[in-house]
């Protein structure tokens, strides 16, 4: 049985939407407006339990700087506020990568989500190096002044599986995404 | 801004359900869509300043989302339900006769790559070579050899499915 253009696009449309408006001005408005406002809330109280770590850590070392006995301990707090600090620029600024115009062409809307995919993945890729590392000679020159090897030992233990984890996610999750988007790119640019 | 909405609504809400049910695996994945895709054009209103025409801009954003959550597919994420949309239990698809066809249609699609599959969607949605260029950011000339190619590549489909063109 022979199929033309027209009868393919017929056959498509005889798909209707079962779905209709039940509730109409004020009270579709108030939704509306009550779910963008919790989506919004919700991503807001992520984005600030994300550096929450970080507000915590930059008040007790504040605190730690003129309470701590060592000189050591105190320029080792002095570095730990300047890494929760630098780690929190990093986070908000990766955030700024995101999409937030649903209207884009879908060109568009990919180059940039891939975009931002590829900051994150940057971000987990180099975790040792802004995250871990700094982290991690801090706590250890921070317990030398107080000679508390159980610190230094329980805080390597915590920056291998932190890096493990961070690894994890970036081969896991990142990797095939970014793959996925590039696959999706090239496919919509090449003929 | 709500009776633009309702308009908005009224006019490409089947475009959005098929184009939302093509990117879906089951039926509640297509509401969940769908309501998402409202909630985004609902967000987007104010800002849409008509340089393009309305079809256009809900397409863009329906096929932005259905693609984004394609990509987030795994990660927590809840669904929005929207209390203002009931669903009727009536069927979505076409009669007993043609659904044989129909499902044909719908597995052919879903073979193809993601690029191929958006394009061939916005032209079974019978949008002119120049909507598809506003909605996918390419040129009309490169939508008009894609196209060429992915329909060969559907019906070429539907010929191993036993029907001929």
């Amino acid at each position: 049985m022979a199929m033309t253009d027209e009868q393919l696009k017929s056959m498509w449309h005889s798909t209707i939407a079962p779905a209709k408006l039940q509730a109409e001005g004020s009270q579709l408005n108030r939704e509306m407006n009550d779910k963008l406002l919790k989506f919004d809330r919700t991503i807001r109280a992520r984005d600030i339990r994300e550096n929450l770590s970080a507000v915590i850590v930059i008040i007790f070392f504040s605190i730690a700087v003129f309470k701590a006995g060592p000189l050591v301990s105190k320029i080792a707090s002095v570095l730990v506020i300047a890494w929760a600090a630098l780690t929190i620029y990093i986070t908000i600024s990766v955030k700024r990568y995101r999409v937030k115009d649903a209207s884009l062409p879908l060109l568009q809307y990919l180059k940039q989500y891939r975009l931002y995919i590829a900051k994150e993945k940057h971000l987990l890729d180099t975790v040792l190096w802004w995250y871990i590392l700094p982290a991690y000679i801090c706590i250890v020159l921070f317990s030398i002044g107080y000679n508390n090897w159980i610190t230094i030992i329980g805080g390597t233990a915590m920056a291998i599986f932190i890096y493990w984890l961070n690894k994890y996610s970036a081969r896991e999750y990142f990797k095939p995404l970014l793959h996925n988007l590039d696959e999706e790119i090239a496919d919509l640019e090449g003929y | 801004m709500e009776e633009r909405f309702t308009g908005i609504l009224n006019n490409n809400k089947d475009a959005i359900y098929r184009i939302c049910k093509a990117y879906a695996t089951d039926e509640e994945q297509v509401k969940d869509l769908f309501q998402e895709v409202l909630l985004n054009i609902w967000r987007s209103l104010p800002g849409f300043k008509e340089l393009s025409a309305v079809n256009t801009w809900v397409y863009r954003i329906t096929l932005n989302v259905c693609m984004r959550a394609k990509h987030n597919a795994g990660r927590d994420h809840k669904p929005v339900h929207l209390d203002s949309i009931a669903w009727d239990y009536l069927p979505a698809t076409p009669d007993d006769g043609s659904r044989h066809r129909y499902n044909e249609l719908y597995t052919c699609i879903y073979r193809l790559n993601e690029a191929d599959k958006l394009l061939v969607l916005l032209f079974l949605e019978d949008l002119p070579y120049k909507d598809i260029a506003a909605v996918t950011g390419l040129s009309e000339n490169h939508v008009a050899v894609k196209l060429k190619r992915i329909k060969a590549k559907l019906f070429n489909c539907l010929n191993e499915n036993g029907y001929d063109r």
